[in-house]
């Protein structure tokens, strides 16, 4: 029993123990690029270990279960951490050690996170992640940083609260943490509403979005990549182990009906607002708002075909959403000195490129155009929506995407029919970082249906 | 021994507490005592549920939860120290520079 945990558990753990070694390096010497490095090669170990293990469905008692959905989400955290790194490599700031231990502690427990299948290990494993993202935030001790690290802190621990007070009601209605219990008390429908809030902050699904728009905004661009991306997917994934695996058996008329308004409210105003945004990274934080919108949609299905056809589609939108939205933050970081206003990235196609259309490609992904792997998981997640029979909110699905096409298109206008005299730094590795992003998005966008078949059935835990 | 439901009317009362300290307070220290106070009303509720039953997990996971609580507690502190640097105070009114 030992032996196996031990393999399971070992991607993370190289994580840890890199960021460890990195904070004891920082005794040695300062250099920005020997921290990026090291957590490159780390995510590198990591990934290879994690790949080790793909395919592979071990339930450890029901704390864990390592299936193979959480493996794909995992692949992705530690993929989209050795971006970040790339990215950062030319990072000039004091104390950079703190930024890449704790960019490796808080995904080291995001990859624990999508594995725990547990109210302890849930609450433990997603804490852990939250509180170092919180230090994540406030990196280089800017004002506007500092600003949007106290907005997520305060928010952050509110929800923590709340997830906390919703174990204990499940906790008092099912004598116990596991799972997958069932009960008809009062209790648990209360334990079902404070689990909802708490986790629904995170996700920042509609009355709860409105920390995530000002800590997009306000971090550094790679800790936002990093944040939009990771940190929600991650909550996404604990999200349907409790909801679809555990509330959906007693009250699946309630849960269903909740959802479908939540996910209507929150892709129609992150849409209509990012709309007016004059601010590109903060139409990327309302957009992200919209994408948790469309990922919230599978909670609204019953039916078990529609649900593993839903269960399918999400890992290819998750797959699309790590790429085309991290790639689309870390290429703001490039602009973060002289601002990010429509106005500043105007001309961009001129003078950088190679970043403009990888800009490009990740844009017309998130706006979901055809051959892009945006338009992938868009498409079989509204088809599982057809499929469940609510095609009429996967028309309302498509409208609001077709409304993200003009946001979309008009930042591409400005990259490329409209000139200014800003003066933009020149920054290879972001360049590269964002490219094979774009790259990625088109390959795989091509290889996807394909291989979907092989993407039924990948979720462990099930009842 | 205090019966269970005066136990969870307290956890309940201060579940109140807390929540309306964090809607109306308009300082920093003041927002952490709140989520304490928040968070301890939850694992008040699980001790003694735990207790109930005599169930040794529930007592396992509120030794974590306090754990947690306290490493948020030290994390939120840090923020509020770095961010008196800066700002010369840690009143909310002052943490307008976010908006659109």
């Amino acid at each position: 029993m030992m032996e196996i945990i031990i393999q399971y558990l070992l991607p993370s753990f190289v994580l840890f123990a890199f960021g460890i070694v990195i904070l004891f390096w920082s005794f040695i010497t300062s250099n920005n690029r020997i921290f990026s490095l090291f957590s490159i090669a780390s995510g590198i170990i990591s990934f290879i270990l994690l790949l080790l293990n793909y395919g592979a469905n071990y339930k450890y008692f029901d704390i864990f279960t390592f299936d193979t959905a959480g493996t794909i989400l995992s692949l992705l955290f530690v993929f989209l951490m050795v971006i970040i790194s790339i990215a950062t490599y030319r990072f000039n700031f004091s104390h950079s050690e703190i930024f890449y231990s704790i960019l490796l502690f808080s995904t080291g427990s995001m990859v624990l996170a999508v594995f725990s299948n547990n109210l302890i290990s849930i609450f433990v494993t997603f804490e852990a992640s939250s509180i170092a993202t919180y230090i994540l935030a406030a990196y280089p001790k800017s004002r506007k940083s500092l600003e949007a690290s106290m907005k997520f802190f305060v928010i952050g621990a509110l929800s923590s609260a709340m997830i906390i007070f919703g174990i204990s009601f499940y906790y008092i209605s099912t004598n116990s943490f596991s799972l997958g219990l069932t009960s008809n008390s009062s209790t648990y429908i209360l334990s079902l509403i404070f689990l909802l809030v708490g986790f629904g902050f995170k996700l920042s699904l509609f009355p709860f979005h409105s920390w995530a728009i000002d800590t997009y905004n306000g971090a550094r661009s790679p800790v936002s990549a990093l944040l939009s991306t990771s940190s929600k997917l991650m909550a996404f994934a604990i999200m349907i182990r409790i909801f679809l695996f555990t509330f959906d058996i007693s009250f699946s008329n309630y849960v269903q009906i909740f959802f479908i308004i939540i996910s209507i409210l929150t892709m129609t105003y992150g849409n209509v607002t990012a709309l007016v945004q004059k601010d590109v990274k903060r139409m990327l934080a309302y957009s992200s708002v919209a994408n948790a919108g469309y990922l919230s949609l599978i909670f609204t299905l019953t039916g078990e075909n529609a649900l593993s056809l839903a269960l399918a589609a999400i890992l290819v939108f998750s797959i699309a959403y790590i790429l085309m939205k991290g790639g689309s933050f870390i290429t703001m970081e490039n602009l973060e000195e002289k601002g990010t206003t429509l106005n500043d990235i105007a001309g961009l196609g001129k003078k950088r490129p190679l970043l403009a259309f990888s800009f490009t490609v990740l844009l017309f992904s998130l706006a979901g155009i055809p051959p892009t792997l945006g338009f992938m998981g868009k498409y079989f997640l509204f088809l599982s929506l057809i499929e469940g029979g609510l095609w009429w909110l996967a028309i309302i699905a498509v409208l609001n995407s077709a409304i993200s096409v003009y946001y979309y298109f008009r930042v591409v206008m400005y990259l490329y029919w409209k000139e200014s005299n800003v003066e933009v730094e020149k920054n290879r590795h972001i360049d590269y970082a964002v490219f094979s992003l774009a790259i990625l998005t088109l390959a795989v966008g091509i290889v996807i249906p394909i291989i979907f078949n092989s993407l039924y059935n990948l979720w462990g835990g099930l009842p | 021994m205090i019966p269970l439901i005066y136990v969870l009317t307290v956890s309940l009362m201060m579940f109140t507490v807390g929540l309306y300290g964090i809607l109306t307070v308009k300082g920093g220290i003041r927002l952490l005592i709140s989520i304490e106070i928040l968070v301890n009303s939850a694992n008040l509720n699980i001790v003694a549920w735990a207790v109930n039953i005599a169930d040794s997990s529930g007592i396992m996971f509120v030794l974590l939860s306090i754990a947690i609580a306290a490493a948020e507690a030290a994390i939120g502190f840090a923020i509020f120290v770095a961010l008196y640097r800066q700002t010369k105070g840690i009143g909310l009114k002052s943490l307008m520079d976010l908006r659109w």
